[in-house]
C-alpha cells in the first residue's frame, strides 16, 4: 500500500511538473511583447529594453521557467500585469474560493440525484423507467450550460423576478449571505453533469447486475434484497467515486461558460479575462490552479478507491 | 457482434454493408430513429440553405429587434438582420465546425491510441501519459488557452476543439483495439509476415469501427455543443459570422425586449447535439456497444 502511494505520489508530482511546462510554454508563445504592452505604444526603446531586464524579460527561457517556479513554490505568483499593483496570490485564493464554493453546491445537488437516478435506471434496464431517465439524461448533457443559465434567467428572473440576473458577488459581505446569487449558477452548473454521472452508476449497475459473482450470490440462495445490498451496490458504486473525481475536472474548467452567462467571480472567468487582457502572471497561476486541483483530487481519488476496494492494490489491469 | 474467433477479418464492402445495416437496425430503436431523423433534417436544411432563406444573412434592415411575423419568422435582431436567415446560415457554419473537428479527432485519436493499444510497452506508457496529462485539463480550458495564442476565427476552432478529442477518442481506440489484437486474424497476418502498419490499418481497424462510428457521433454532439460554448465566450467564430453560440452571446443584452434572439439559437443548438446524442445511443444499442 505505502508503494503505491508513493509510486502514485510521484506520477501526480510528474504530471503537474508537465503540466506546468506546458503552461509556462503556452503563455510564452501568446502573440504580443510584454514591455510594449505595459509602456504603451509611444514608450521610447531604452525604457523598453529597461522594464525588460527589469522583468527578466531578456533572460534565456529555461532560467525563466526556473524563475517562475521557484516563485510558485515560495508562493509568490507575480503581479497582475492588467491589473496594475495587485498580487495575483491573494487574487487567485479570493476567486478559488468562490469557485470551490459553486462546485461543492453543484457537487451537493448532484451526487445524490444521480445516485438516486442511476440505482433506480439500472436495477430494470429496458423498462419504461430507465428508458425515461436515460433520454432525460440525454437532454441534461444535450444543453450546453449558458443555454440552461439563459433559461433560468429569462423565467426566474425576467419573468417572475425571483432571482437576481447577476451573480456578481460583493465583497464586503459573506459568500453565504449571498445565497440567492448562487443558486441559479449552481443548477446550469449542474445539469451537463447530472446527466453524466447517472448514465455512468446506470452503466455501472447493469454491469454488475449481469456480472458472475452477482449470478452466483442468487444461485447461493441469497435473496434479492441481500444481493443488491451486500453485492451490487458496493461494486456498482466504487466505480462512480473516480467518474465524479474526473467531473471535478470538469467543474472548474467547465464553470467558464457558467460564471460568464452569470457574471460570477471564479477561477475560470480570472483565466479568460487574463487570456482576453494578455496578463500572463494572472493566466499561469490560474491555470496552474485548476490543474493542481484536479491532479490532486485524482490521486486522493486513487487512494481512497484503494482503500476501499483491496482487489486493485494487486492487480491493476486493463479496463 | 456475434462472430466466431476463426473468422477472418472481414473486407471492405462487407464493412460497409454492415455500416447500413445498422442505420437500417436505427428503424427498431426509436431514440435513435428520432436522432436520424433530426440530423437528417438539419442535413437537408444546410444543404437547402440558399433555397429558403429569404434574405441575406448579413443584410441590414430599417426594421429592427421586430418580434416573430409572417415576414420575419424568428423576428430580427439589433441591425434588422432576419433571424430565420441567420439560424439557417448558422447551421452551415455549425456542421463544416463540428465534421472537420471530429474528424481531425478521429484521425488523430485512432492513430495514437491504436499504435499505443498495438505496441504495448513504452509506447503505450509514454502515450497513456501523455494522453492523461491532456484530459487533465478540461477541454473548454484548453480550447481557450490555444485560441489565445493562435487567436480566435474558424479554422483555429477547429484545430482547438479536433486535438480536445484526441485523447478522449484515443482512450476509446485504445480499448477497443486491445479486444482485438490478440484473435486469430490478427495472429494469421503476423505469421504471414504483414507489416504492422498493415495489420493495424486492415486488420484492427475495420474491426474497431463500430466502437469509432458512435464514439465519433458522441464527439460530433460534443463539437457542437464546445464551439457554441466558444462563440458564446467570444472566443469562436468571429462576426458577422452566423454563428448560434454567437447570436446567443449578443442577445444577451436585450432579454428583457427581444427574448427571442436567445430563444431560437439556443433551440438549434440543443436539438442538434440532442439529435446527435439520441443517434450516438441508438448506433451504440444496434451494433451492441450498450446493454
Amino acid at each position: 500500500m505505502i508503494s503505491f502511494t508513493a509510486s502514485r505520489f510521484l506520477q501526480a508530482l510528474t504530471s503537474i511538473l508537465v503540466a506546468s511546462i506546458l503552461i509556462f510554454l503556452i503563455a510564452e508563445a501568446l502573440p504580443g511583447d510584454v514591455a510594449q504592452m505595459i509602456l504603451g505604444q509611444y514608450a521610447t526603446e531604452e525604457s523598453l529594453t529597461a522594464l525588460r531586464s527589469k522583468l527578466g524579460l531578456n533572460k534565456p527561457l529555461h532560467i525563466r521557467y526556473f524563475d517562475w517556479l521557484s516563485g510558485v513554490i515560495r508562493g509568490d505568483l507575480g503581479t497582475s500585469l492588467s491589473k496594475t499593483g495587485v498580487e495575483v496570490g491573494p487574487l487567485l485564493v479570493r476567486r478559488a474560493r468562490n469557485s470551490l464554493v459553486l462546485a461543492a453546491g453543484a457537487m451537493i445537488f448532484i451526487v445524490p440525484i444521480s445516485f438516486l437516478l442511476g440505482i433506480a435506471a439500472g436495477l430494470r434496464p429496458g423498462s419504461w423507467l430507465d428508458r425515461t431517465i436515460s433520454v432525460t439524461t440525454l437532454g441534461l448533457i444535450s444543453f450546453p450550460s449558458f443555454i440552461t443559465g439563459l433559461a433560468l434567467i429569462l423565467i426566474f428572473s425576467v419573468q417572475l423576478g425571483w432571482l437576481p440576473a447577476s451573480s456578481s458577488l460583493e465583497l464586503s459581505r459573506g459568500i453565504f449571505q449571498q445565497l440567492p446569487r448562487l443558486i441559479m449558477p449552481i443548477l446550469a452548473l449542474s445539469g451537463v453533469m447530472l446527466g453524466y454521472i447517472t448514465r455512468h452508476i446506470r452503466a455501472s449497475m447493469v454491469k454488475v447486475l449481469r456480472s458472475d459473482y452477482t449470478r452466483a450470490a442468487t444461485l447461493k440462495g441469497l435473496g434479492r434484497r441481500k444481493v443488491l445490498t451486500k453485492h451490487v451496490l458496493r461494486n456498482a458504486l466504487l466505480p462512480a467515486i473516480t467518474v465524479i473525481a474526473i467531473n471535478l475536472g470538469w467543474l472548474l474548467g467547465g464553470a467558464v461558460v457558467v460564471e460568464a452567462t452569470f457574471g460570477y467571480p471564479g477561477v475560470a472567468r480570472l483565466v479568460l479575462d487574463a487570456i482576453k487582457h494578455r496578463d500572463i502572471p494572472v493566466m499561469e497561476a490560474g491555470l496552474l490552479f485548476v490543474v493542481v486541483a484536479y491532479i490532486t483530487v485524482n490521486f486522493g481519488t486513487d487512494i481512497l478507491y484503494t482503500l476501499l476496494d483491496p482487489r486493485i492494490r494487486y492487480s491493476r489491469g486493463e479496463e | 457482434m456475434e462472430k466466431s474467433n476463426l473468422d477472418l477479418s472481414p473486407g471492405l464492402l462487407d464493412r460497409i454493408k454492415n455500416g447500413f445495416s445498422h442505420v437500417l437496425k436505427l428503424r427498431e430503436k426509436p431514440l435513435g430513429l428520432a436522432g436520424l431523423i433530426i440530423i437528417v433534417f438539419w442535413i437537408l436544411i444546410t444543404i437547402l440553405a440558399p433555397y429558403i432563406t429569404p434574405y441575406g444573412a448579413t443584410q441590414f434592415s430599417q426594421e429592427k429587434f421586430a418580434p416573430p411575423s409572417p415576414q420575419h419568422p424568428f423576428g430580427t435582431d439589433r441591425w434588422g438582420r432576419d433571424l430565420f436567415t441567420r439560424i439557417i446560415a448558422g447551421s452551415r457554419t455549425a456542421f463544416a465546425l463540428a465534421l472537420s473537428a471530429t474528424f481531425l479527432g478521429l484521425v488523430g485519436g485512432t492513430a495514437l491510441g491504436l499504435s499505443a493499444a498495438y505496441f504495448g510497452g513504452w509506447t503505450e506508457e509514454i502515450l497513456g501519459r501523455l494522453m492523461d496529462i491532456l484530459m487533465s485539463f478540461p477541454a473548454l480550458l484548453i480550447a481557450m488557452f490555444v485560441l489565445g495564442v493562435l487567436g480566435p476565427g474558424t479554422i483555429n476552432v477547429i484545430i482547438v476543439i479536433g486535438i480536445a478529442h484526441i485523447p478522449r477518442i484515443g482512450r476509446v481506440a485504445r480499448s477497443a483495439t486491445l479486444q482485438v489484437k490478440n484473435q486469430e486474424f490478427v495472429e494469421a497476418a503476423r505469421v504471414r509476415g504483414e507489416s504492422d502498419l498493415y495489420i493495424m490499418g486492415a486488420e484492427i481497424l475495420p474491426n474497431i469501427l463500430d466502437t469509432l462510428g458512435v464514439e465519433g457521433a458522441i464527439r460530433f454532439a460534443y463539437s457542437i455543443f464546445l464551439s457554441a460554448s466558444l462563440g458564446f465566450l467570444g472566443l469562436g467564430v468571429q462576426p458577422p459570422t452566423p454563428d448560434w453560440g454567437l447570436m446567443i452571446s449578443e442577445s444577451r443584452s436585450y432579454l428583457q425586449i427581444a427574448p427571442w434572439l436567445a430563444i431560437f439559437p439556443a433551440l438549434a443548438i440543443a436539438s442538434m447535439v440532442l439529435g446527435a446524442n439520441f443517434l450516438a445511443e441508438g448506433l451504440e444499442e444496434v451494433t451492441g456497444g450498450k446493454q
